[in-house]
């Protein structure tokens, strides 16, 4: 039977490419019309469907997102950042973004190194570290560079403690800080002793009482699945992290009983775990980056495989050119602020964390997260929209990270940039707003759009490709 | 008393809302006098009158708005212009967010993966992207959109056909999928005749006709309507045949259009063959084709579109036998009414004008004319052999002019939507001395404008008031296309025209018999 | 959503424009043309045509209120697109929309246009009355004693008949009119867009007349600067002897002498517009129509 034939029998369906009073007139009839908001090409975009050599676009992003959905980024042991994060060194501060030097880094930024550069011991005091960051003897360098990520300001120095987490299907490893909570906290450029304080705590305490447990667990802690089981709690693991902290304190709890014999010590680390709802950021980034990473390097591919920003820049990167950052000035992120502050307190968008919209979660997954408008702006039935407009521009959609208000449809995956420009529609980024002056912290949340500037830039490059 | 004032920098609300909230100011006990006011000259002083201008209302500009308040006590005055405030933001907060609307056929298509049919009306030269981003989705296409090339045409046919897709259009106003009614068309009911049609109106006309005989239809296909060009070489009409051959729902098949080129009717013909079941085929002023056509067994050829619905329909009864008995019967009725009608003109009122929306019925109107009119009838679109039209802004002696024609509609609504030029030429006509009769078509249904008979009514009754003021009568002579369930109604339709004085006659075929018959003989 | 427009006024341009939206309400949405002073509006289905209009095929409850003052809007190739929000207008099958006052003939010798004309003027006193509008038609002419805005927009009118009907260009009456009273669009400013148009409406061929209209016309856009953008829009257009459908199919109406039910249909949709300005503009056409030729005022 002919296609036609089959058509015959069956109940249409109809999209509607144009006019809003033809599908009224059709949909007056009974039948379900799918309205398209219809808009012209953008000028000057041309599709582009293979490389000048020859190879394939689609096939090549099948490949990258293929990749990344294989991908098993589990939890396998913390270490020191010298001794594990390949090219550390005492010298060297790793921050979020794309590469920065000292004279352009936002006030989050520069705090945040200050005080990681005291956390050293490297300088006594604000004005030592200040004259030390600008001597040139600190090596900056991003944490995407040293297969990291980190939130904020993502500020590593040499003797923080890790996560290590491994993509068990590739081999490939990546990096993050354990985050500290919230308030006056280094990733927002906190100073002074409460900060040092805790970072002390945290890698006195709380480290070593998570390393042994960690130890102990052969298999280590399958995060991929955690941030799957909380896409169905709730969360979307980039600003709603609840439910994926809790999973995670049941993951490790027997185990750091087993391992960890002093009960307050015990008590404090759980304590500490419990009462911050971003505790599972740090690992929910470094999954992103592991499973990402892994894609890097496929010729041809006009994914995405990094987005990340330093407060002051956004950059992003392309599985097909992993080497080369494309990068524009970092836009300002339209939200809900906490009481005492307004939009004027604000620093540009800042952070790693855009990890995890590359990696198909985060702002990609937020239908799965209604409650998340309470946090960011917005309505749930805002929330479900920015998911679905996402699909229009990722090449695929997660098959093991799925959404139940979408009938378990899997998150979109995979940023084609040639699809960002035939649509004109960019990213949605949820995220934290950090104070643009060094150690106030957290001053809201909200969502805004990627900058067009660096997709334009990528699809230029990709048009040489 | 404490007089205090809220200026809106450039803020602009609808004088309702302004009168609105001037309401009810005043209306609060605790104020004694308010003012709701553009910040002008002229209304400063107003309110310097009534004592209402302070310093800041006076420092406004003309695009600002002032609200002004006298009350016996400062918070009486701030409560007032508080509650000013929250009336005009009421409004502005009412607003809420739309349902998720996808902005590609692709993103779309991952939401909806059961969608199978593609209705694509932009402009044209986006509209050939689009169909291709649907066909090779796999959904069957109604290509709307006019303006798109004949090289695109054909490679877009061609692929659907590779692909087993219909590809209706370009410019397919009518297309009837499975009881739906897709672009121009009418409410019909499901039955045994499938149309395929490269003439939109021609459709339309044939499936009402039907309809009010209480026949269905299985599916009415448009095509476009240079499908049966050369060039594109009927590759649609062709597909929607064999799909409609070896449908099971149908078992009266129509084919619909204006004579076909030569080698695409051989093409038809082979294809009319291979089946059995009985096809009418109207090629409309084709009489060249009908010799071919009758060689085929299963085939039944007609002349007209009315003739097509008839013998479709099988509506003839038995007893009658043929159709040409069956019609001349029906001639002789409006034989009769157009001689009490001539009553009515002046002797040197000699000439027919015929209006059209639908070009195909523009056609039949001139396949008519011409066997009973004795002199040419001019047209901008003109039978095979006809005389056009050299201005089709101006009439000369009896003719039809196609409204929708593109020197008509580029950069103007489809008469069918809009009936202001078809207002325009009926009034031009009623100027004219030797006009004795003008008929139009009015085209209801889906797509079509909302009350077309309203309009075109007062527009008859305008022209009747011109001519009789410069004494004489003009017939007016029109036929609905549509049925009783279409949105705008037929009955309605019917006598909105009656009652403006226009004799309605049940087909557009019988519509311009009558027309000829008034000025013939 | 992409929607057709059914009309375009004479003053939306041909080519490519850039604009943002000046003021936004349900069925009207203003656009600040950059290379402009004048306003374009875009309105919906359910309203007239205007001559600095875009009417739009919007479906039933549609609502330019989900945009903002701001919003940016470029038009190429007779496709019109907003950045931010979702609509994208197809201009190319509109119908370009023009009204040609002069052309009328108004002509009260002939029974049925007087008969018209007082028809119009009684419902429209008696509309005016019933709203409890500020200004009366009837009151304006007569020399009231009420106060405020119609008692000053009464003294100006008559004055500006009076200097009408000597051609005397040196009244400066036009201007206590301009931005007075109530209303988005002043009752002043429209009295005088309503004016103009009935004066387009006599000229009959005479040049003294039209003459007397352009310079009245200029001195009008002159002091128009006096009032918001919107009104000023108006009356530019209508110096040119361009107003909307609306008003311009009500005054074809009284020429052709319409049956009182037509009339009543047509003064109707007239009035139908913002609070009062519907009928302050219907009262200065009214009068305006009376400039120089004799129409009976009713006492």
């Amino acid at each position: 039977m002919t296609k036609i034939n089959e058509l015959f029998g069956k109940d249409l369906t109809v999209l509607n490419v144009g006019l809003a009073s033809m599908a009224k007139s059709v949909s007056d009839q009974g039948v379900r019309v799918i309205d398209l908001d219809w808009q012209p090409p953008k000028e000057g975009i041309p599709r582009l469907r293979q490389t000048r050599s020859g190879v394939s676009m689609d096939a090549a992003n099948q490949e990258v997102v293929s990749r990344i959905q294989r991908g098993q980024a589990v939890l396998i042991g913390m270490g020191i950042a010298r001794d594990v994060i390949p090219g550390m060194h005492a010298r060297m501060i790793l921050h979020a973004g794309p590469p920065i030097e000292w004279q352009r880094m936002c006030g989050p930024t520069r705090g945040a190194v200050m005080g990681a550069l005291i956390y050293e011991g490297l300088a006594g005091d604000e004005s030592e570290a200040m004259q030390l960051a600008t001597s040139g003897a600190i090596e900056f360098s991003p944490c995407h560079h040293h297969h990291g990520v980190g939130p904020m300001a993502g500020v590593v120095s040499a003797s923080m403690p890790v996560w290590i987490l491994e993509n068990k299907a590739f081999g490939n490893r990546a990096y993050c800080t354990l985050n500290e909570g919230l308030g006056k906290v280094l990733r927002y450029g906190g100073m002074g002793p409460e900060v040092y304080a805790r970072l002390k705590w945290m890698a006195s305490d709380l480290y070593p009482a998570l390393d042994r447990a960690l130890q102990s667990l052969p298999n280590g802690i399958d995060i991929k699945s955690l941030i799957a089981q909380a896409l169905h709690m709730g969360d979307e693991c980039h600003n709603r992290n609840r439910a994926a902290t809790s999973l995670f304190l049941r993951a490790i709890g027997p185990a750091l009983a087993r391992t960890n014999k002093d009960n307050e010590v015990l008590a404090k680390v759980i304590e500490f775990i419990d009462r911050n709802d971003h505790f599972f950021l740090n690992l929910s980034m470094p999954a992103g980056k592991a499973m990402l990473e892994a894609a890097e390097g496929v010729e041809g591919s006009t994914i995405v495989t990094v987005m990340a920003r330093n407060g002051t820049d956004f950059g992003i990167r392309l599985a097909s050119m992993p080497e080369r950052w494309f990068v524009a000035p970092a836009g300002q992120v339209q939200g809900l602020y906490f009481p005492q502050y307004t939009e004027k307190d604000a620093n540009p968008d800042i952070g790693d964390s855009t990890i995890t919209e590359t990696a198909g979660y985060g702002g990609m997954a937020m239908a799965a997260a209604p409650a998340i408008t309470q946090f960011v702006g917005g309505t749930p039935q805002m929330a479900m929209q920015n998911t679905l407009e996402m699909y229009e521009i990722t090449f695929g959609e997660h098959e093991n990270l799925t959404i139940p208000a979408l009938n378990f449809r899997g998150t979109p995956l995979g940023i084609d940039v040639r699809k960002v420009m035939e649509t004109g529609i960019l990213p949605r980024i949820n995220t934290g707003i950090a104070h643009k002056d060094p150690g106030v912290g957290m001053v809201g949340a909200g969502i805004l759009r990627a900058p067009e500037k660096c997709f334009k830039d990528a699809f230029e490059a990709i048009k040489e490709m | 008393m404490i007089v205090k004032t809220l200026i809106k920098t450039s803020e602009y609300h609808d004088s309702v809302s302004l009168m609105l909230v001037a309401r009810e100011l005043s209306k609060l006990e605790s104020v004694q006098d308010a003012a709701v006011v553009m910040g002008t000259e002229a209304n400063k002083s107003i309110l310097a009158d009534a004592g209402l201008l302070t310093e800041e209302a006076g420092a406004a500009s003309p695009n600002d708005l002032v609200i002004g308040v006298s009350a016996p006590s400062d918070s009486a005055a701030d409560a007032a212009l508080q509650k000013a405030e929250v009336l005009l933001k009421q409004k502005a907060s009412s607003v809420q967010a739309g349902e998720f609307k996808p902005k590609t056929i692709r993103g779309a298509l991952s939401s909806n993966p059961a969608a199978n049919v593609a209705v694509i009306s932009v402009a044209g030269r986006y509209a050939t992207d689009e169909a291709w981003e649907a066909l090779s989705h796999g959904l069957h296409v109604l290509l709307f959109s006019d303006n798109v090339s004949l090289e695109d045409e054909i490679s877009l046919k061609k692929y659907a056909r590779e692909q087993g897709l219909l590809l209706m259009g370009p410019g397919a106003g009518t297309t009837i999928l499975n009881g739906v009614a897709l672009g121009f068309a009418n409410v019909l009911p499901r039955g045994p005749v499938g149309i395929v049609s490269a003439a939109g109106t021609g459709l339309q006309e044939v499936s009402t006709l039907l309809a009010r005989h209480g026949v269905g239809i299985s599916q009415g296909i448009g095509t476009g309507g240079r499908d049966l060009k050369k060039e594109v070489g009927g590759v649609m009409m062709l597909e929607a045949l064999k799909a409609l051959q070896q449908d099971d729902a149908t078992n009266v098949i129509v084919l619909i259009s204006k004579p076909p080129a030569e080698e695409v009717v051989r093409l038809i013909l082979d294809q009319l063959a291979a089946s059995v079941k009985p096809a009418v085929i109207c090629f409309l002023g084709g009489d060249a084709s009908q010799s071919a056509l009758e060689k085929i067994p299963n085939v039944i050829p007609a002349r007209t579109l009315y003739e097509c619905a008839l013998l479709a329909g099988r509506l003839i009864p038995d007893e009658v036998g043929d159709v040409k008995t069956f019609l001349d019967a029906e001639n002789s009725g409006l034989a009769k009414q157009a001689q009490n009608l001539k009553a009515r003109l002046n002797a040197n009122q000699y000439y027919l004008r015929g209006l059209f929306s639908g070009g195909t019925l523009c056609y039949e109107a001139q396949v008519i004319w011409k066997e009973i009119l004795d002199i040419p009838v001019h047209s901008n679109a003109p039978l095979p052999g006809g005389s056009t039209l050299p201005d089709s802004t101006k009439s000369r002696r009896h003719t039809a002019v196609d409204l929708g024609e593109e020197e008509f509609t580029v950069g103007r609504p489809h008469p069918m939507i809009d009936n202001d030029l078809r207002i325009r030429r009926i009034l031009q006509e009623a100027r004219d001395p030797e006009v004795a009769v003008i008929m139009f078509d009015v085209v209801i249904g889906y797509g079509a404008h909302p009350d077309p008979a309203s309009e075109l009514g007062q527009a008859v009754e305008d022209a009747q008031k011109l001519a009789r003021g410069e004494g004489r009568e003009l017939v007016f002579v029109a036929s609905v296309t549509g049925t009783e369930e279409d949105p705008q109604s037929l009955s309605r339709t019917t006598s909105t025209l009656e009652h403006a004085g226009v004799h309605v006659c049940d087909s557009n075929s019988a519509a311009a018999r009558l027309t000829a018959l008034l000025v013939s003989g | 959503m992409y929607l057709r427009a059914i009309s375009l006024g004479y003053a939306v341009p041909d080519g490519n424009f850039e604009a943002e939206a000046h003021s936004v309400f349900q069925s009207a949405l203003n656009l600040h043309l950059n290379s402009e002073d004048n306003l374009l509006t875009l309105i919906a289905s359910s309203e007239g045509d205007l001559p600095q209009g875009i009417r739009l095929d919007t479906p039933e409850g549609f609502s330019f209120e989900n945009f903002r003052v701001g919003d940016l809007m470029i038009c190429r190739d007779e496709i019109l697109v907003f950045e931010k929000d979702s609509l994208t207008i197809q201009l190319s099958e509109a119908r370009r929309w023009k009204c040609d006052l002069p052309a009328l003939r108004f002509d009260p010798a002939d029974p049925a246009v007087a008969a018209a004309w007082s028809f119009v003027w009684e419902v429209l006193n008696a509309r005016q009355r019933l709203s409890e509008a500020e200004i009366v038609a009837q009151e304006l002419l007569g020399k009231s004693a009420r106060e405020g805005v119609a008692h000053r927009a009464g003294k100006a009118i008559r004055t500006l008949l009076s200097a009408a009907r000597r051609y005397d260009l040196t009244d400066s009456s036009a201007q206590s009119l301009i931005g007075l009273g109530s209303g988005l669009t002043p009752s002043g400013d429209d009295l005088l867009s309503g004016y103009l148009a009935g004066l387009w409406c006599i000229v009959q061929g005479e040049s003294k007349r039209a003459q007397f209209i352009s310079s009245l016309g200029e001195t009008i856009i002159h002091l128009s600067s006096k009032t918001n953008d919107i009104s000023r829009t108006y009356l530019y257009h209508a110096a040119q002897g361009q107003v909307s459908s609306r008003l311009a199919d009500l005054v074809e109406g009284i020429c052709r002498g319409e049956n009182p039910k037509r009339l009543n249909e047509l003064a109707e949709a007239a009035f139908d517009v913002g609070h009062t300005s519907g009928t302050d503009t219907v009262t200065g056409l009214l009068i305006g129509l009376g400039a120089w030729i004799r129409v009976e005022f009713p006492e």
